[in-house]
């Protein structure tokens, strides 16, 4: 299948750029309980800002080639939605005025059900939508933010088909500008260290053997969940605007909680999968003779997804301290609000919580089944790890830290 | 479900997309991508991976199904694709069934029956 | 008469509280007390908020 697409380009750090915008993977369980998180708050305006950040990131991709026509840059963003896992766009019903245009498979419309219990109580396609309308707006060399979407239909609410209607506006709203590759230190990065058997250029090298792009539904069924290769600044810009709008709420650092627990649940998700996959068993598991050498080589594995460089300075089965090189969070907080005033690694806290609750309270070398009950099962037990970040990069350090201990 | 494989669905991936089959008699790789191919009327895409030592082949028949076989020593995963209707999912399975019970019953690599 | 560790147990219970707190625009909720018993009617608001938020 050939797809229409710009190269991902390489950067340090592990990080890859699309059409100038990071992207970075992430799993349908880590998109629902973000994107859940965030949609408990009514009337602060979360369903525009869903869309709204996605808009930036189609737009970007058909302003990439401003030789190309507007068919063809359509075409291009159709194929890079279909790549990086989003899904497929049919855009034949569009030009410049709007219309109508179809998703015959979406991520987010389709596979978010499999981390939710129950129905939906909306639409969960937000970012197709916000993405077909600034594809469509940069595909014509309109200004960001030309096009409201009139009417849609969604997968998650049991729709036959998936159609979202666009309109031309009598004057643009203004979006979020993009953000780039944002900001990072550029201190360097040091080799693993410690007492591990993890040689972490062989498990890359094999990890390059892998194919990690859209199949033909525009999909990636991997690990045993769905994965995405994601705009980094669409979870930066609606994560960071979340909490930009919760200051006034009195809630800030409940907020904050939720957010960190997206994290948990992402890595419980996403290095649960990994971690009881073929792929880690054929893969990272011959390197593993302790349970430590499991956290070394999960970094690992993290560490060719795009998000920088997650380096174990410390670990027992009591505590764990996380190093991070150029994590994405701080590099789009630095580019989108300038230094933080407060630690913003919500993710990366999360995620490392979740891996030390894995492989020291959940045993996950012995394969345990990766369902609710498991879940709770740990998040409730007297002795879970939690996280404490103790230095970030958005603050001014060199370096994002993070120090996980038993509760 | 017989005494030659077993199939259990992943309950985690999807709700249900995700199939795995465990052989339970020696069986060959080669043979069972041979037959598949023969079952599907030679329609399946083949791609090759390599995992570090292990060699992956993926047969995927578009819009319906995706096998892996090599992933795991003791079977093959089937995983439906997304939009593939419950008929058709159910269908597929079966005709996988049919071809693992006569391949493991008569196995003959080379003959591959239609 | 139901708490609100009751009606939010464990570490889950804690992140369902704060989720409900969210929900509601209630800090409030947050500060209280796990173990006083809740005035009916807000055992119920925050039961209705618990189904409203268990939705996808």
């Amino acid at each position: 299948m050939t797809r229409n697409i710009f190269p991902t380009t390489p950067q340090e750090f592990g990080r890859r750029l699309l059409a100038d915008e990071p992207v970075i993977f992430h799993c349908n369980h880590y998109n629902y309980w973000l994107q859940k998180t965030l949609l408990m708050v009514e009337d602060m305006g979360i369903e525009d800002l869903l869309v709204d950040a996605a808009a930036v990131q189609g737009y970007v991709i058909t302003q990439a080639d401003p030789d190309k026509s507007p068919q063809e840059r359509l075409q291009t963003a159709a194929d890079t939605f279909a790549q990086n896992g989003f899904g497929r766009i049919d855009f034949a019903g569009v030009n410049d005025q709007g219309g109508t245009v179809t998703t015959p498979n979406s991520h987010y419309g389709q596979c978010l059900s499999a981390a939710c219990n129950g129905d939906f109580a909306v639409a969960q396609n937000f970012f197709d939508r916000g993405y077909i309308a600034g594809a469509v707006a940069g595909a014509f060399d309109l200004p960001l933010g030309s096009f409201a979407i009139e009417t849609h239909t969604c997968f998650s609410l049991k729709a036959e088909q998936a159609r979202i209607q666009l309109v031309r506006k009598t004057s643009p709203a203004e979006l979020f500008p993009a953000a780039g590759a944002g900001f990072g230190t550029r201190v360097s990065c040091p080799p693993v260290t410690g007492d591990t058997t993890i040689d972490e250029g062989a498990i890359h090298q094999a990890l390059a053997g892998l194919d990690f792009s859209g199949n033909e539904e525009g999909l990636i069924p991997r690990f045993g969940v769905m994965l995405t290769d994601h705009f980094a600044n669409y979870y930066n810009r609606i994560s960071f605007e979340f909490v930009q709008r919760m200051k006034q709420t009195g809630l800030l650092d409940y907020a904050e909680e939720l957010l960190i627990e997206a994290g948990h649940r992402c890595a419980f998700n996403t290095f649960g999968g990994i971690m009881t996959s073929p792929e880690w068993d054929a893969v990272v598991l011959p390197q593993c003779q302790k349970r430590e050498d499991w956290i070394y080589g999960i970094c690992s594995v993290i560490n060719v997804l795009g998000w920088g460089v997650w380096r174990v300075h410390e670990v027992s089965p009591e505590h764990l301290v996380l190093r991070i090189y150029d994590d994405y969070e701080s590099r789009g907080y630095v580019a989108m609000y300038g230094r933080a005033t407060r630690n913003i690694c919500y993710l990366a806290m999360g995620g490392a919580a979740g891996l030390m609750n894995l492989v020291f309270s959940g045993n996950i070398h012995e394969k345990p089944t990766l369902d609710e009950a498991f879940y709770e099962r740990i998040f409730n037990s007297d002795h879970v790890f939690s996280s404490e970040q103790t230095k970030c990069m958005a603050r001014g350090d060199q370096y994002s830290e993070i120090h996980v201990r038993k509760s | 479900m017989t005494d030659l494989f077993q199939r259990a669905v992943n309950q985690r991936c999807l709700k249900g997309l995700q199939w795995e089959y465990v052989i339970l008699v020696p069986w060959q790789a080669d043979a069972l991508l041979h037959h598949l191919q023969a079952a599907f009327d030679q329609k399946l895409n083949r791609y090759d991976e390599h995992w570090g030592t292990c060699q992956v082949t993926r047969l995927v028949l578009k819009f319906q199904f995706e096998i892996r076989v090599g992933e795991r020593a003791d079977g093959l995963t089937l995983l439906h694709r997304v939009n593939a209707e419950p008929a058709l999912r159910q269908a597929n399975l079966e005709t996988v069934d049919r071809l693992l019970h006569r391949l493991l019953t008569h196995p003959n690599p080379t003959k591959p029956s239609a | 008469m139901k708490t609100l560790d009751d009606i939010f147990p464990g570490n889950t219970g804690r992140m369902k509280r704060i989720r409900v707190a969210l929900r509601l625009k209630m800090p409030d909720l947050m500060k209280m007390e796990g173990t006083k018993p809740l005035d009916k009617a807000l055992a119920g608001k925050l039961e209705k908020a618990i189904l409203e938020i268990e939705r996808g």
